[in-house]
């Protein structure tokens, strides 16, 4: 069985983007086979900090031929009656390099035709893979990369040396000034010594005894049985965080989990800070308790195996976890430190946020708090929330800030709202003020958990719209893959915090966004003018955009998204209500009867602008029964709109389709008389718009179709 | 007989020295401008610039006014020394022989947990950036490993490496101490004896003594010289003031005196002067046709 084994070895990758190009590394390989014909059993891909490795089995020993046909002159200028060639068949047997009796004759749509069919014969893969790797390598992209020495490639870290084999032959190229072979490293720390590799079966055994465990779901195998194996040592319980665990994989070429103490006193922290200290900073996995609280434990995972060193790690981890945690403790205390009965500490930070850039041209943290107040008091009046509820409300909203400029946040930023609420329930605070402060970050990533109370969703809220309504001013418009400010994530999380809310959070968008607008005009450096009512409909299309996407992706069908959103609806949850309905009549019998008659009535009305209805220039029966079923159920869907009951609109709209259609196979709407005329066309109109109140049904698949036929 | 192990910090300095020479770096004295880095040595930060070889080897007192603790912190010092080696173009091997200089001070890649972690790299006052990583044993963080891009804005061609050493960090590893100010400086002084009593005033000094109104005037002469110094085309003078500026800037900052808004008005003040003095440099020494390519 022919084998290739194509290892790119580099200075160290950063981990976070090791998974990702073993996948495209994959998907390159894969296609470039593809382009050169190359027929192949499988391909696999593995990969270290310090390789990235290509494996490919069965692979064919040459390219398959090419077969190609080429069409010549017609058959009867090529041979005479008798079948002889004559010029013009010779000489396209000529260009084409056949013989002329090679020339076959096809039957085509003009005709008969000669042909030339030509086999190029596949070259030998010896040949072709040079350009295959060199293309792969090229072709390796990763959101940062760099030169180093003297050259101009770029890669994500410097390639220090490229080991080609096809079976037991070096595949010959060169990366400008590395050339490929069969040498490898091992161990950076262990096995730092060339190794030769003969075959790409050996490959595998030579990585193995030089200390590199080459696949990354293996190295996490090894780490989770070590950690497993430590915690059941210390009684812990298993709660392992595995984000981290796929980070830590791709830092080490051999695993092995060492663990470490810590003095107790340290448990006094608070968990999140010893948490923010162990894993972010140091990538340890700390230990808990049964009961899930912390023990003054932890997990490292190292680069190596020696026993006889292990104490010296172990200590030296200990020493820097300590002085870390020394230094969490003092600004722990510092933090704290100015309170008095007139200032504590949170409201004393208050006048430090005024030092604070929010965003260039938008002013101050301490504006944005102001804002945030507004807006939050602001929604909390609309969705009618109890005055003492708002006093609290209003008390977080002021406080949400104050922790970006404590020591703990500077050095932790991943801890804001965290630490806020800690100093919040320190300095007395009420406990609805203190998780309010903690849940307006809420969500923070597309996985977080949502705010749970409701000083928490509505500071969340506004926090992001006003986020959201900031940039949109100060040109910071999401474009394309670009979102620097993860405004869609916000949009998103405003959206999911309003739709799965058990208090109903019923927000007219247009309103709170122009307040929003207005607030962050008034209290800001911003000097353009402009047009508020554009910038709310553009925010509020972004908010309506990011509902789309987030429905798609459950499921909802693209064309009663459109139909509802077109509409703009004023509430989130109204949106998703007119939505639900239509999707759940979507496939019945009665929505196609209600469309059919939609479209006729929209399509011979469309370019009309008329609607004024008078009675006296109806002529026909069918067209006065129309217009009093119109007049009967317009008032009736009406009224169902303003009730929110949007299932009963279409009860109504199904019983006027009957009366529709028996106007349009007996009334010649194009009525020469243009009064009479223009008196049906209003009346199309006015079935239109009532029609088209709940959701613009042009936009249904369905109505579409309809366009195709007519 | 040499000591393999245990050395204080003056033998570790010896013998980094003695090893970068002797593969081929020139080695300096620190700068005899405050600065925060020995990146802002022109030394490094001037001949990274433009295409002539370059490997030179020094220890750089670094002055961090904010991070001064009036001598009561146990890690943190307003300021510290680096041990910094700059080589243009980036050896093929570089990695393995920053590992090998770790040897020549007693710590054997085989006996420690050395990591290369992911630790990109801006100076923003000099408008220089770089790929690399911070070079972690046993969990601490003791030296910076950079591959720079770009130093005064100007893309840079061959690409240099920066090797900056953490001395006390190193030291700490090396003696077993868990206190900067007990690191044994030789055999009989400490670092405390030596630097404490400094550490004290300076932080004194930046933190409640320093006369905001006179660095704001200084910072405002050194920036008008400097731009008068790149309009006589002679760069070197130039880039003091540029320095100088960046120091008093750092100042007024641990002060108190410059706000967050402000902030991002100073850094691109000081990083303009840095731009024009870099490629007034590399100017100069085109017209000087290179000289240290000639060597080559």
């Amino acid at each position: 069985m022919n084998k290739v084994i194509f290892e790119i070895g580099t200075e160290e990758i950063p981990s976070t983007y090791i998974d990702k190009a073993l996948i495209d590394l994959k998907n390159i390989t894969i296609n470039y086979l593809k382009t050169y014909n190359i027929g192949y059993g499988n391909i696999y891909t593995y990969g270290t900090p310090r390789r990235l490795v290509v494996y490919i089995i069965d692979i064919e020993k040459q390219q398959k031929n090419i077969i190609k046909k080429v069409k010549g002159p017609a058959k009867n200028i090529s041979f005479d009656e008798q079948g002889n060639p004559q010029k013009p068949a010779i000489k396209f047997a000529r260009v084409n390099n056949i013989k002329v009796e090679e020339l076959t004759v096809e039957n085509t749509k003009k005709g008969n035709y000669v042909f030339a069919k030509t086999v190029i014969k596949g070259e030998k893969i010896e040949k072709l893979l040079p350009d295959i790797f060199l293309k792969i390598i090229t072709e390796l992209n990763f959101p940062k990369s760099m030169r180093w020495g003297g050259g101009s490639f770029r890669f994500i870290r410097p390639i220090r040396w490229l080991l080609a084999l096809y079976n037991e032959k070096i595949i010959d190229f060169n990366l400008e000034n590395i050339k490929a072979g069969n040498q490898t490293y091992g161990h950076r720390l262990l096995s730092p010594k060339t190794m030769k590799v003969n075959t790409p079966d050996e490959y595998f055994s030579k990585m193995n005894s030089c200390f590199v465990v080459i696949q990354p779901e293996e190295r996490k195998k090894i780490i989770l049985d070590q950690i497993k194996a430590g915690i059941n040592r210390i009684s812990g319980k298993e709660n392992i965080d595995i984000s981290l665990l796929d980070d830590v994989k791709n830092l080490i070429e051999f695993p092995r989990v060492l663990l470490g103490k810590f003095n107790k006193s340290y448990l006094e922290l608070p968990p999140e800070v010893l948490k923010a200290v162990m894993v972010k900073h140091q990538k340890y996995f700390p230990a808990y308790s049964k009961d899930n609280s912390l023990l003054p434990y932890f997990f490292v995972v190292i680069n190596g195996n020696d026993d006889k060193y292990k104490e010296n790690i172990v200590r030296g981890n200990e020493r820097v976890l300590k002085a870390r945690l020394e230094d969490a403790r003092f600004f722990y205390l510092e933090d704290q430190k100015v309170y008095n009965k007139k200032t504590k500490p949170l409201d004393n930070n208050l006048k430090k946020l005024n030092d604070v850039v929010y965003q260039e041209n938008l002013g101050s943290m301490l504006k944005k708090v102001e804002r945030i107040i507004a807006l939050s008091q602001k929604i909390g009046i609309t969705i009618k929330l109890e005055s003492n509820v708002l006093k609290y409300l209003k008390r977080a909203a002021q406080l949400c800030k104050s922790d970006l400029v404590t020591e703990m946040v500077k050095e932790f930023p991943e801890l804001q709202g965290i630490m806020g609420k800690e100093y919040a329930l320190l300095q007395g605070e009420d406990k609805q003020v203190a998780e309010g402060i903690f849940e307006h970050y809420l969500p923070r990533t597309s996985f977080d958990n949502l705010p749970k109370t409701i000083i928490g969703k509505v500071l969340s809220i506004s926090d992001k719209l006003d986020n959201i309504t900031a940039c949109f001013l100060n040109n910071n418009v999401p474009d394309g893959s670009q979102d620097p400010y993860a405004l869609r994530r916000q949009a998103l999380g405003i959206i999911n915090i309003i739709l799965s809310s058990k208090d109903k959070i019923d927000i007219p968008l247009y309103d709170i966004i122009g307040y929003s607008v207005k607030i962050l005009k008034d209290n800001s450096n911003l000097t353009n003018n402009i047009d508020n009512n554009k910038i709310i409909y553009e925010i509020k299309d972004f908010i309506l955009q990011r509902l789309r996407f987030m429905l798609i992706e459950k499921g909802y069908k693209y064309d009663i998204l459109d139909s509802v959103l077109t509409r703009s609806p004023d509430t989130l949850n109204d949106a998703l209500l007119r939505i639900k309905i239509i999707q759940d009549i979507y496939n019945l019998p009665r929505f196609n009867k209600i469309i059919t008659a939609a479209t006729r009535t929209y399509n011979l009305s469309k370019n009309s602008k008329i609607n004024t209805i008078n009675r006296k220039y109806f002529t026909e029966k069918e067209e006065i029964n129309l217009y009093n079923y119109y007049i009967a159920i317009n008032d009736k869907i009406e009224m169902a709109i303003s009730k929110k009951e949007y299932d009963k609109v279409f009860d109504y709209l199904e019983t006027i389709a009957e009366p529709i259609n028996t106007f349009f196979d007996n009334v010649l709407v194009m009525e020469k008389d243009e009064k009479i005329r223009n008196n049906r066309l209003a009346l199309l109109i006015k079935i239109t718009e009532m029609y088209y109140n709940l959701a613009d049904l042009s936009k249904i698949a369905l109505a579409k179709g309809n366009f195709d036929i007519k | 007989m040499e000591k393999e192990y245990n050395l204080n910090i003056q033998e570790m300095i010896f013998k980094l020295e003695k090893y970068w020479s002797e593969k081929g770096c020139v080695i300096l004295t620190p700068y005899d401008t405050e600065v925060g880095a020995g990146t802002m040595n022109p030394a490094t930060f001037l001949r990274v610039l433009g295409p002539e070889p370059w490997k030179a080897a020094y220890v750089e007192p670094s002055r961090r006014p904010a991070d001064g603790r009036y001598g009561e912190n146990p890690n943190r010092v307003q300021q510290h020394y680096q041990f910094q080696v700059i080589i243009k173009p980036s050896p093929e091997n570089i990695q393995d022989l920053y590992l090998t200089s770790l040897e020549n001070i007693g710590i054997h890649r085989k006996e420690h947990d050395i990591r290369f972690m992911e630790g990109d790299w801006e100076a923003p006052t000099l408008g220089a950036w770089g790929l690399g990583w911070e070079v972690v044993l046993n969990g601490l963080e003791i030296t910076q490993f950079t591959y720079f891009q770009q130093a005064g804005g100007v893309d840079l061609n061959p690409i240099p490496i920066e090797i900056t050493y953490g001395i006390e960090r190193l030291a700490m590893i090396i003696q077993q101490k868990e206190n900067i100010y007990n690191l044994l400086w030789n055999d009989y002084l400490t670092y405390g004896e030596i630097q404490h009593q400094a550490e004290v005033e300076q932080s004194r000094y930046n933190f409640e003594e320093a006369n905001v109104k006179m660095l704001f005037y200084l910072f405002k002469s050194f920036e008008e010289e400097a731009f008068k110094l790149i309009g006589k085309k002679i760069p070197i003078p130039a880039y003091d003031y540029t320095l100088k500026c960046s120091h008093t800037f750092n100042l007024l900052e641990a002060r108190g005196a410059i706000s967050v808004t402000e902030r991002t008005g100073y850094i691109a003040r000081v990083r303009e002067l840095a731009k024009l003095c870099a490629k007034l440099y590399i100017e100069q020494r085109e017209k000087m046709q290179y000289p240290l390519l000639k060597e080559v």
